[in-house]
């Protein structure tokens, strides 16, 4: 399916057959034949067939091929007559990033970065096959799913104040564990503090660069500082909601008589008791992991704590923002002048307020929401900021990281894990694994250059760049 | 990764082999038979974890039913999934009792995960995404993709 120019960095699919909406790309010239390639043009046309959509189907610079719908979409569905779809969340449900600042440079952190990432190893496990992670009586787990990061926080795991500068402060509204099924429960039971395998990471990285001087200044980052990026979600009790909605979507679908190009964007009405059901499981599940992403924040303070050798105090360890990146959330936008209540459904796409929203932290409500976004392992990472024209343009998204070009099949046939290894080496940047053949498959090469997605995203008006953090330390599960 | 080979002598084909596909995993499965089919999904499954099926510690009677074969498909390997990833528990092969488009019985053998044994990789569930089952010339085709 081929996408019509309708700008610098973007690109339409006119409505067609079941579409009830168009489809708009932002990308580069040089991005878009492979975006084409990949049938996401097809997967973006796919989701607009989706009952109450509003605006377009949207995909951000970092799109790839996903499955129902691409990695790198947002959809708004209207609150009276739309729908939730659980594949438009995806299985690792609120999986999101966060940063953690220090009053440290990371030139005083280098020397000790060996003995540092033997500490991270061994406390923040990956957790693949038996969690590794802390064990919750079922009692704490029903507390964790309705908390979230703030349970974690009474529960001793990290300080007050990380609440204050978390999305949704770090416990999403409306969750109940009575919908989340038995196998969700077991499957999560042993995972808190656990990272996973994949994609996701944890690093040691510098600010190597400040774009923007006065959010820089009010996310509290400094060229040189050293800083801590996590990227988790809600391990396998959000998988399992995931699994378990898909199979209770269908009876919705048929009484509603809607049909659908793909499977996996099986759907139920907002209003509907299965609609209902997987918002109140969804939300249980974003919980696990902002809880899980706090777990880890108590771990990371505790091993620099032993590995540098210092307080607390002149560790100076606090959280600069923690954002998810697979979620379906009810927000109000204006829908061709006229403000609605949606349910924005954001698959691999961060979400991007601007100065002066109410849901961007007071801390921040000056300059604007931080936008963290991960880069590969041997490149840079970003933080970048939301504007106005994201809210008129795409409900508040951008891009939620590099996006993959290479298959895992293929980068594992052309990387070797000790080539990799011994280049990372080269680069100063010191790596943990679990799996040295999973670590292969995430080889930078295997992505898309980050520095371009964030600049298209920034021409495009979606995003502001305010600083670019480098990797000297990648634990991966 | 290298497709392996069945053991069937007249009618010879690859049991699975692994697709590429751009952030997934995509296995495509071949059997003679539905049961031989699912044996092999499961051994696809298997091969993207980096596991063998080891010595078999104990057996235990499984069965599942679905309205579709697709679903049939996506309803046995996310048992795997959730057994691995809930329970520490690896699939050590099975036979089948009855296996129908429709219908899974199979007296399946399992072990426990090995102390400081892990999969090359998670698999989050089996999608629905390009899900399909087929059979032409006497043999059946199940091609999947499992979110890592």
């Amino acid at each position: 399916m081929k996408a019509k120019r309708a700008g610098d960095y973007v690109w339409d699919i006119p409505k067609t057959g079941g579409m009830r909406v168009p489809g708009r790309i932002y990308a580069s010239e040089s991005m878009i034949g492979r975006i084409e390639r990949e049938r996401v043009a097809e997967q973006v046309a796919n989701v607009a067939c989706l009952p109450g959509i509003v605006g377009a189907s949207l995909a951000m610079p970092d799109c790839h091929w996903g499955y129902g719908a691409p990695v790198g979409g947002v959809a708004a569905t209207d609150e009276r007559v739309g729908v939730v779809s659980p594949g438009l969340v995806g299985y690792d449900i609120s999986c999101g990033m966060r940063v953690l600042r220090t009053g440290l440079l990371a030139a005083a952190v280098r020397p000790k970065a060996e003995a540092l990432m033997d500490a991270l190893h061994a406390t923040v496990t990956s957790g693949v096959g038996r969690g590794g992670g802390l064990r919750l009586e079922p009692r704490e787990l029903e507390g964790l799913l309705e908390g979230g990061a703030g349970w974690a926080v009474k529960r001793g795991l990290g300080e007050a104040a990380d609440l204050d500068v978390l999305e949704d402060a770090g416990t999403f509204p409306g969750a109940d564990p009575g919908r989340v099924s038995s196998r969700a429960l077991e499957r999560g039971r042993d995972q808190l503090g656990t990272l996973g395998s994949g994609n996701h990471f944890l690093e040691l990285q510098a600010v190597d660069e400040v774009f923007d001087e006065k959010a820089a200044e009010a996310f509290g980052l400094f060229p040189g500082q050293f800083v801590v990026m996590v990227h988790t979600g809600s391990r396998g009790l959000g998988y399992q909601v995931c699994t378990d909605a898909l199979k209770l979507m269908p009876a919705a679908m048929k009484r509603a008589n809607i049909s659908l190009p793909d499977r996996q964007l099986a759907c139920a009405p907002l209003d509907s008791r299965e609609g209902k059901d997987y918002l109140s499981a969804m939300a249980a599940a974003a919980n696990f992991a902002r809880g899980n992403r706090q777990a880890i924040t108590h771990k990371v303070r505790a091993a620099c704590r032993e590995a540098l050798g210092l307080s607390a105090a002149d560790l100076g360890m606090s959280v600069l923002y923690d954002v998810s990146h697979n979620l379906a959330k009810y927000e109000r936008h204006a829908v061709d002048g006229v403000e609605r209540r949606l349910c924005v459904h954001r698959k691999g796409a961060t979400r991007a307020f601007p100065a002066g929203h109410a849901d961007v932290p007071e801390a921040y409500r000056a300059v604007g929401q931080p936008v963290l976004v991960p880069g590969t392992m041997g490149t840079s990472s970003y933080v970048l900021v939301g504007t106005p024209r994201a809210m008129l343009e795409t409900f508040g998204s951008v891009c939620h990281g590099a996006g993959r070009v290479m298959s895992r099949t293929e980068a594992a046939r052309r990387v070797r894990p000790e080539e990799l290894r011994r280049r990372l080496k080269d680069l100063g940047i010191t790596a943990r694994t679990d799996s040295w053949k999973g670590f292969a498959e995430e080889a930078p090469e295997a992505y898309k250059d980050v520095s371009e997605v964030v600049e298209v995203c920034e021409a495009a008006g979606l995003s502001r760049r305010v600083a670019k953090l480098k990797p000297f330390g990648v634990l991966k599960g | 990764m290298a497709a392996k080979r069945g053991g069937g002598r007249k009618a010879p084909a690859p049991s699975f082999s692994l697709l590429p596909h751009t952030s997934e995993a995509s296995v495509r499965a071949h059997g003679r038979t539905w049961a031989e089919l699912h044996m092999n999904a499961a051994k696809g499954l298997m091969a993207l974890w980096g596991l063998d099926a080891g010595k078999a510690q104990w057996n235990e009677k499984v069965s599942f039913q679905s309205d579709t074969p697709e679903d049939l498909l996506v309803v046995w390997l996310e048992e795997l999934v959730y057994r691995l990833s809930a329970r520490g528990e690896v699939w050590a092969g099975g036979r089948a009792v009855e296996a129908t488009g429709r219908s899974l019985a199979l007296n399946a053998s399992w072990r426990a995960l090995g102390e400081g044994e892990r999969p090359a990789r998670e698999v989050k569930a089996a999608t629905y995404h390009g899900l399909k089952v087929e059979r032409a010339a006497g043999l059946f085709s199940a091609t999947v993709i499992l979110d890592v």
